[in-house]
């Protein structure tokens, strides 16, 4: 993927990145990483420093140019943070949050609005041309919460150290988990953080291996069906179409939770425990829980930070609904500078609130009906989520919808795609997850073996290095 | 050290030796030896297929280039020349790729006579190091001899995916690619006309303002080519520049008015470069009237259609090669006018 270009040359993604699933970071940089925090046991201070500059490090060596936004950013935010520790007065907060989302806003949202202006308007704008750094949106979130927890009096005693390694630290830095003070600092201080846990480095290995696996092997084998449904969108017959939705589905997920399983796995070899983000999503049987299960941490950032502030379900019903609606839009901004994100978040505001309302009414539904139905909702909405404009999302759902064109020639024609769609569908409804596994430990030859498979499996496809999808956000 | 990682490594070792030792039986590239036990299918994907033919194919005479030396026909070469060819050339092939070409053929055929090498401007105008690698990373670890890189061609996806197609070519009697001569060859199609060469010939190629700089291209040659000259004394070498249509010098001068000048001066100069070599022939075809401006012999502005390898052939085995500075100053001379007077009608 192009995510720049300076004067002639064009940098591409795969010269650019350190991914989780890359030679140097496999092979070069976690083990120099892991072996200078072993040998930096005793010396909590050089240890802390140590990961601080790695994690800076592996976050320059996508783009160095961009360094100074993140580090800006942390120190204007410590500041902030000191002066409301010393008087925690509102109007800082506010400017704090304000200068936070203004960065962001330029960064991430300038050129989109500018754009809109000039169309709405007719005005002809020059659309600014502005480079995105990398995981602003995530350090952006999370310095936010620790601002608000530190107005709310929540985060005395955290050092200078502490707070970089909870921004920076590498296993999350990039796209998550966005994690919180409550659950990290405490992790800081503990006397065990420095030593050799074998039982963190066995459960840090298995799950990493298994998002290694759901990454390179099934999220990036899926990305050539929707590559290709999506840029020929306008010339899907109905089997095509549901391929290319399917396939977007599971994609999105096998690679967001497996670049999620890896993190939780990098931040267990450095006794750090993350939370986690996915718990089977796809088999909610209706979509508020869906969200309780897909990318959990924001869904819980959303919730503490804008949603109870709006009022939360305290308000009344159309309130109610009026916050959940801003919380899902905000949430489809959020994953990115388009319409078709804000129309997603649209349709989950709409589809969580017509939730609430049938839940309140009491009504029941058959578990298969209201899986099925939560299910096609999701992979409609998704679509939206992947579409480059409005237009490419409708050729793919009216093409999905045309069951009229429909026949066994057809579905025999792209049995191989969709017998390997209906499998995962089955793994992803009835296989154990990722977490569950690595909590499940043990040292069976068979459990040995089958993350070994996994592993080879997956370092065999590092040669098709990619980029994650939420690193776009 | 734990039973759990003691049991994950043994569990790895094995799971990684399996792995390659069927890439190293099944051998899908060739990169070890040609196949005997199976019948092959090559992949046209050059840079990973051509450096176990190059090592296990028999030959006496390498043919090293671009795209526009890939219909260098082996055997017609053979009949005509009284040699044993490989044709080596590499699509879009940079000046260090050839050179890479080369010198594995060089260790892996002691008894390597001659080379046939396309002198190709595109090939010369990048920095001496280049390798083509927009498409995917170049696999240094085939070209070399180094065993223990071997690793990264044992254990990888691609052999195995070539495996893949290799069985279901054979189970569905698929018998294309499998014969190594005709692998790379591609036919004449439709040739150019005159409306086409105009459209063609305003379309912006890689040759910029940066591009084709005398400089950069003499010092890519006096890295990725002289060397191998005087290295291998018992070679001999024969150097052509290939005769493109005299519409793609044409467009070239449209987008960078030095270009001209700059080939001009890189034909003197290299050769003065080669000239103290004896086993060193240089052969200049871009003058040729009667090839260079009739659209009918080529497929686009720069590639010629199949017969024009043949006749090259003829011409290196027959004409005597460039004998004095003044004669290859002429011909590079003959070509600056050619095209400033080019009239396309």
């Amino acid at each position: 993927m192009i995510v720049g270009i300076c004067t002639n040359e064009v940098w591409t993604m795969r010269e650019l990145s350190m991914l989780f699933n890359s030679y140097v970071f496999l092979f070069q940089f976690l083990p120099i990483v892991f072996l200078l925090f072993r040998a930096l046991h005793r010396f909590r201070t050089a240890a802390f420093l140590m990961i601080i500059f790695a994690s800076l490090y592996f976050y320059a060596y996508w783009n160095s140019d961009l360094l100074y936004v993140i580090i800006s950013s942390i120190a204007l935010n410590y500041g902030l943070v000191k002066l409301l520790r010393a008087r925690p007065r509102k109007w800082l907060l506010v400017i704090g949050i304000a200068v936070n989302l203004g960065i962001l806003g330029y960064y991430k949202y300038a050129g989109f609005f500018v754009e809109t202006i000039s169309d709405l308007f007719g005005l002809g704008l020059n659309i600014p041309n502005i480079m995105l750094p990398l995981a602003i949106s995530f350090f952006t979130f999370q310095q936010v919460a620790y601002l608000v927890d530190t107005y709310r009096g929540e985060t005395e005693g955290h050092s200078f150290l502490e707070y970089v390694w909870f921004i920076v630290f590498f296993p999350q830095l990039i796209a998550g988990p966005i994690v919180r003070h409550q659950e990290m600092f405490h992790q800081f201080r503990d006397k065990a953080l420095l030593r050799l846990n074998m039982e963190n480095i066995e459960k840090g290995l298995t799950i990493f291996f298994i998002g290694l696996f759901k990454k390179t092997v099934i999220a990036d084998t899926l990305a050539h069906w929707v590559n290709d449904g999506f840029s020929q969108s306008a010339q899907l017959n109905v089997v095509d179409g549901w391929i290319t939705a399917l396939a977007y589905t599971f994609q999105l997920y096998f690679d967001f939770s497996g670049y999620c399983d890896m993190a939780i796995g990098l931040a267990l070899l450095f006794n750090i425990r993350l939370p986690i983000n996915f718990d089977s999503p796809y088999k909610a049987l209706n979509i508020q829980q869906f969200w309780q299960k897909w990318h959990m941490t924001l869904n819980r950032f959303l919730t503490h930070y804008v949603y109870i502030p709006l009022g939360g379900s305290r308000t009344g019903k159309k309130r109610t609904y009026l916050n959940i609606m801003i919380v899902f839009l905000i949430s489809g901004l959020w994953h990115g500078a388009g319409w078709t994100f804000i129309f997603w978040g649209f349709l989950h505001g709409a589809a969580s609130v017509i939730c609430r309302m049938w839940k309140q009414l009491g009504l029941k539904m058959p578990r298969a009906l209201a899986w099925g139905l939560t299910f096609l909702f999701v992979v409609c909405a998704w679509v939206f989520f992947r579409a480059g404009s409005m237009e490419e999302a409708w050729n793919v759902l009216s093409a999905m919808a045309r069951i009229d064109q429909l026949t066994f020639a057809l579905i025999w024609q792209n049995k191989y795609i969709l017998f390997g769609l209906f499998l995962l569908l089955l793994v992803v409804l009835f296989a154990r997850n990722s977490i569950a596994i690595m909590n499940d430990h043990h040292a069976g030859w068979r459990r040995t073996l089958f993350v070994a498979s996994l592993a080879a499996v997956a370092i065999l496809h590092l040669d098709q290095v990619s980029e994650f999808i939420y690193f776009n956000f | 050290m734990s039973i759990y990682i003691k049991r994950l490594s043994i569990s790895l070792i094995i799971v990684i030796a399996c792995i390659m030792t069927f890439n190293y039986i099944v051998d899908p590239l060739a990169f070890y030896r040609l196949p005997t036990w199976y019948k092959a299918q090559y992949t046209t994907n050059a840079r990973y297929q051509l450096p176990g033919l190059i090592r296990n194919v028999p030959y006496d005479t390498l043919i090293i280039g671009t795209s526009m030396s890939r219909n260098f026909v082996e055997s017609d070469m053979n009949a005509m020349w009284d040699v044993t060819s490989f044709n080596a050339s590499i699509p879009s092939g940079t000046a260090r790729e050839m050179k890479l070409a080369f010198e594995l053929g060089a260790r892996s055929h002691p008894e390597l006579k001659n080379v046939l090498w396309e002198l190709n401007f595109y090939s010369l105008a990048r920095p001496p190091e280049d390798v083509e690698d927009e498409q995917g990373e170049f696999p240094y670890y085939l070209w070399d001899d180094a065993l223990w890189n071997d690793v990264r061609y044992l254990f990888s996806l691609y052999p195995l995916k070539r495996a893949r197609e290799i069985f279901f070519a054979n189970i569905r009697h698929d018998h294309r690619f499998r014969d190594i001569e005709k692998l790379f060859k591609f036919p004449g199609s439709q040739p150019l006309t005159v409306d086409k060469v105009k459209e063609l010939i305003n379309i912006p190629s890689s040759v910029a303002k940066s591009d084709y700089q005398f400089e950069i291209m003499l010092r890519n040659f006096r890295t990725n080519v002289l060397p191998v000259v005087r290295e291998h004394p018992n070679v001999q070498f024969y150097f052509f520049y290939p005769p493109y249509g005299v519409f793609w010098h044409v467009r070239a001068h449209k987008q960078n008015p030095d270009y001209l000048e700059g080939i001009t001066l890189l034909k003197s100069a290299i050769f003065e470069e080669l000239a103290p070599y004896e086993n060193a022939h240089l052969y200049d075809l871009q003058d040729q009237v009667e090839i260079t401006h009739d659209i009918s012999k080529y497929i686009d502005v720069a590639h010629y259609v199949p017969a024009i390898n043949q006749w090259i052939l003829e011409y290196i085995h027959d004409e005597p090669p460039l004998s004095s500075l003044a004669e290859a100053a002429a011909k590079a001379q003959a070509l600056k006018e050619q095209v400033l007077t080019y009239r396309l009608d």
